[in-house]
Formats: structure tokens, C-alpha cells, sequence
């Protein structure tokens, strides 16, 4: 197991929005959770990522316990996150977006008596994925000026600079229009070629092309896992959504 | 494109720098000498404060502890030990820069509001100790007296206008470090860091760390004006570590504008010159300037430094999206 979660629980004055939750990803899987709204979805990827820290449980990743590790800590060890609500560098150009995340894995970012060209070397491979996410053509542009659509693909471009172990993918479409919904799985699916994914993700559509592995929330508790053909099925999901409706 | 965009922003950082260069040369010529003195020094002092406050997002309410601090110093170096320039000022800026480390381990984890009241309420612990130990710092007397001290074998810095330039080009490197250090790959991870915290953190940068290699250099820096503030002055007082004088740099930066570098270098001199002349006019000067700074902020929202270059990127921007659009 690349990722293994155990008993995890986290409580907020009371109230218990991860519950007992056991994970475990397999190296090379592609996972997706879901829910209804307030299932504690993103509170489960602020604990992975170690944003949040569990009120019990443990988190091992990679042959490393991780759940008392620091945000920054974590990602250094390969577990990366994106968020939900589209996470940019907004002043800051496209390319220095990726060039940003780049630099984070060399000791360059440490140097305060360079001149900017000593991250030069960046460039390259920074072209190399903007490329990859067809982010190109907006290179030289403010990350703020983008199209929604094409945040959300710095967004991934910005996570995938780190070159990951695992990705962490916090609703890769939220808020994107139909029509932007298929290039992005279309980028995910391709990132998540020899890497490990977990999503959280509303959109059916999305799961059911990119995840082999479904894991349904209800409450803060895993109520049903399975593939998505079998989890689409379960009168308990169909009950879980129908009831998130409701209330 | 992206070269003609940089090109344009390093035209305008080249011209702000001349400027204020030219500005810096001139200054001696139309004001007198003491006053000229003061608004490089105060330059300094601001550029250095906007290193923290414009590329980290962190508002100290308290760098006069490392401005006054380091005043004391090498007041004291020189007064009692007859220290020459170069080791009195190089020890009040090591003086500075530990000060500046011992505070930012505590202050740095904090944001916002919370920042800002550590540093105030160090920056008082560091006024009411000079005030108790007075033997050392002459209490409310403060360090009178300080002979000028000698730059090199025999050159003593008694003539005003050699201690300006001197102080001059002191403040040149100063902002020249100011500008290497928020142009530097570590730079931009503070702008990123500025940006937006958490994202910074989840690329796995370790953020407390920069923030305070950030708030240490602008200590250092703000230390370095403060030691060329005695040797000017020839005394310096409890008002240099007192929380009105980190609030006067405050208003410096902001009326120059935030995270420009060459925005305090203009703000410092309009502050103090209109103090200067109001002071000669009304028994009370901060109630006019109170008035005249509402009147810049809310007319040059992100100052008067900062407003220019706003525009002539928005000018280029236009230029930019219109023939692809």
C-alpha cells in the first residue's frame, strides 16, 4: 500500500467530521471519494495532506507514518495536494506559476544573493508541462487573467511540477462548464499514468472514466466502497445522495 | 513576449532607479545638508521595512527596535570606544540582525493582527530597557555627544556633506540588496508565499523559514540605517526605538507604495520634507499630516510609487491582450 489510513477521526468542538475513516491506496491506483455535501470529504484530504491534524488515527505513507508531519513535510515525501477552490499564484505569471513549484525540489529556492536567471534552468522543463496541460499559449499571461477552464489546468500543472507520488485532487472540475470537463479528465487520466491518484469528485461522469476504486462518505464514515459499477448500485449511496438532497 | 513584458518592467525599475539616484545626488544642492541626511537614511530605513512588509505581506509594528537598536550600538562603539565607522556600523547591523532573529523565531508563525502586536510589544520591551538601563544608554537623556567617528586612517567624518555621501552610498547598496534579494529566485517564493500561504506549503516549501530569512535582511537593513542615524545626528534618543517611529515608516512605505522597493524612496523624502516645513508653520504638524496622508491614500490607493507603476503596466497589458484578442 502506497497510502494507508487507519481509524482516522478528526472532531471540530464536538462534532465529528471524519469518523473512523480506513484508506488504503494501492501504488498505481486511481481512487475517487465521494459524498454528499458536509461528508467530510476535503477535512479527510486536509488530514492526508497534513493541513489538518487527525484528533485520532494514523496515517502512513510510503513506508513513512506521517500523521504527525507538518503540511510541507508531506509534500516533500511525494504526497501532493490541489484544492478545491482553484489555488494559483494570481500575480504571478503562468509559467512562474509551474516554474514556483519547480523550484521547490532545488536548493536554488534557497539562494536570496542570485539574480532571477539562476532559476533559468526551470524554464525548460517549466515549458515542458505547460505544454503538456496546453497551457502555452498563456504562458506570459497573469495567472489571474486565465479562463476558469484554464486554472483549474494550472492548477494540475502546478501539482504535477512537484512530480508526485501520489496526487491528491481536491474536485479537479468543480465549477467548470461541460464543455471544460472533458479536457481535464482527459489531463488527469494522463497524469495519472505510473502515479497514484486519489480525487475527491461530485461529477459522476468524472468517476466513472477516471477511477478504478470508488469510496463513498456519508457523515464523516466510509458507508461503501467498491468499483463504480458496484458502488452506482448500492441502495445505501442512492439513499445517502437522495438524503443529502432532502436536507 | 515575455521578454518584451520584463523588458518594460525592468525600464520602469531602471528609470524609478535613476530617479531616485539623480534625486539622491541632487538632494544636498536643494535642501540642506541635515535634512538631506535624514531622508536617505529614512529611505533606507523604508525600503528595508517594505522588503518585509511588500514581498512577505507581514505589517511589523515594531522595527524601531532594530532601527533604534542598532543606533544605540554604535552610538555606544563610538562614544565609549572610540570605534571607527566600518567596525561601528558593521557591529550594529550584527547587532540588528540577531536582534531581528531572536524576535522572528517567536513573531514570524504568526499573521496579520497578531504579527503586528508581537513586534509592537517587543519593540517596547526594547525601549523600556534602554530606558532602565540608563547608565549604559543615558536613559531619557539618551547618547549625547557622540563625536563623528573616522571613516579611514585620519578622515574623520566631521564635514556634513562627506557624511551625506557616505550615508548615500550606504543607502544605495542597501536598497541594491533590497533589490537583489525580492529579484531572487528566493524572491519569488516569497511573492508565491505572499500570493497565496497554503499553496505555497502544499509545494512543500517550509514558509516560517522564509518568512524569517525575509524579516531578518529588512532587520539588518532597518539596523544599518539606524547606525548611520547616530553617526549623523551625533546623538540618538529613546524616540528611535519608541513605537512612533516604526508607524513613521509605516506611513513612509505605504505612501510610496507597498512592495515596490523604490516607493519608500520616494515616500520617505515627501514625509519628511512636508514635516519639515509644517513644523516651521504649526505647532502641530501630525494633525496636518494625518489629513495629508488620508488624502494620498485614498487618491493613490496603492501609493504614489506604487499608483505610477500600476498604470504603465496596465498600459503595456493593453498593448499586449488587444492584438491577439
Amino acid at each position: 500500500m502506497l497510502l494507508t489510513a487507519t481509524r482516522l477521526v478528526k472532531e471540530f468542538a464536538g462534532f465529528r467530521a471524519v469518523d473512523g475513516v480506513d484508506l488504503r491506496v494501492p501504488a498505481g491506483a486511481t481512487l475517487a471519494i465521494i459524498g454528499p455535501n458536509g461528508a467530510g470529504k476535503t477535512t479527510l484530504f486536509n488530514l492526508l495532506s497534513g493541513f489538518v491534524k487527525p484528533s485520532a488515527g494514523s496515517i502512513a505513507f510510503n513506508g513513512n507514518d506521517i500523521t504527525e508531519l507538518d503540511a510541507a513535510s508531506v509534500a516533500r515525501l511525494g504526497l501532493v495536494r490541489s484544492f478545491q477552490i482553484t489555488s494559483v499564484f494570481p500575480h504571478v505569471s503562468v509559467r512562474d506559476n509551474v516554474k514556483i513549484a519547480l523550484l521547490a525540489k532545488h536548493p536554488q529556492a534557497r539562494s536570496f544573493w542570485d539574480s532571477a536567471s539562476a532559476a533559468d534552468f526551470l524554464d525548460e522543463p517549466a515549458d515542458a508541462l505547460l505544454d503538456k496541460l496546453r497551457l502555452s499559449a498563456h504562458a506570459d499571461r497573469l495567472a489571474a487573467e486565465l479562463p476558469y477552464g484554464r486554472k483549474r489546468a494550472l492548477e494540475l500543472a502546478v501539482t504535477l511540477a512537484l512530480d508526485p507520488l501520489l496526487l491528491l485532487l481536491d474536485e479537479p472540475t468543480s465549477g467548470l462548464g461541460t464543455e471544460d470537463v472533458d479536457p481535464i479528465i482527459e489531463l488527469v487520466a494522463e497524469a495519472a499514468q505510473g502515479r497514484t491518484v486519489v480525487l475527491v469528485e461530485h461529477n459522476m461522469n468524472v468517476v466513472e472514466r477516471l477511477a478504478q476504486h470508488v469510496v463513498v462518505l456519508q457523515y464523516g464514515k466510509v458507508i461503501c466502497e467498491g468499483s463504480y459499477a458496484s458502488v452506482h448500485d448500492d441502495a445505501r449511496v442512492v439513499e445517502a445522495y437522495l438524503g443529502g438532497i432532502d436536507a | 513576449m515575455i521578454a518584451r513584458a520584463a523588458a518594460l518592467d525592468r525600464r520602469i525599475a531602471l528609470a524609478l532607479a535613476l530617479g531616485a539616484l539623480a534625486l539622491g545626488l541632487l538632494l544636498p544642492h536643494v535642501l540642506y545638508v541635515g535634512l538631506a541626511t535624514d531622508i536617505v537614511i529614512w529611505a533606507l530605513f523604508a525600503a528595508a521595512f517594505d522588503l518585509l512588509l511588500g514581498y512577505t505581506g507581514l505589517l511589523s509594528f515594531g522595527h524601531a527596535m532594530f532601527f533604534g537598536g542598532a543606533s544605540y550600538v554604535a552610538g555606544l562603539l563610538i562614544l565609549r570606544a572610540h570605534w571607527s565607522f566600518f567596525p561601528a556600523v558593521a557591529a550594529a547591523v550584527l547587532a540588528a540582525t540577531a536582534i531581528a532573529a531572536l524576535v522572528g523565531a517567536i513573531a514570524i508563525r504568526r499573521q496579520g493582527i497578531y504579527f503586528a502586536m508581537i513586534t509592537l510589544a517587543f519593540g517596547q520591551m526594547l525601549y523600556f530597557l534602554a530606558n532602565q538601563f540608563g547608565d549604559w544608554t543615558g536613559g531619557q537623556d539618551g547618547l549625547q555627544n557622540v563625536q563623528r567617528p573616522t571613516l579611514i586612517a585620519g578622515i574623520r567624518l566631521d564635514n556634513d556633506t562627506l557624511l551625506y555621501y557616505i550615508a548615500l552610498a550606504a543607502a544605495v547598496l542597501g536598497v541594491a540588496s533590497v533589490l537583489r534579494v525580492v529579484n531572487s529566485p528566493f524572491g519569488r517564493v516569497l511573492s508565491a508565499i505572499r500570493e497565496n500561504e497554503p499553496r505555497a506549503t502544499s509545494l512543500g516549501y517550509r514558509t516560517s523559514a522564509y518568512k524569517l530569512v525575509a524579516f531578518v535582511l529588512s532587520g539588518a537593513l532597518a539596523g544599518l540605517a539606524g547606525a548611520l542615524f547616530v553617526i549623523a545626528h551625533r546623538f540618538t534618543s529613546l524616540d528611535t526605538l519608541d513605537w512612533h517611529t516604526s508607524g513613521e515608516v509605516v506611513i513612509m512605505t505605504v505612501l510610496g507604495g507597498i512592495g515596490t522597493v523604490f516607493g519608500p524612496l520616494f515616500g520617505a523624502p515627501f514625509y519628511l520634507i512636508i514635516n519639515d516645513r509644517l513644523s516651521t508653520l504649526t505647532t502641530s504638524p501630525g494633525l496636518v499630516l494625518g489629513i495629508i496622508f488620508i488624502i494620498v491614500v485614498s487618491v493613490f490607493r496603492r501609493g504614489m510609487i506604487g499608483e505610477l507603476v500600476y498604470a504603465l503596466r496596465r498600459r503595456r497589458h493593453v498593448e499586449h491582450v488587444a492584438p491577439g484578442a
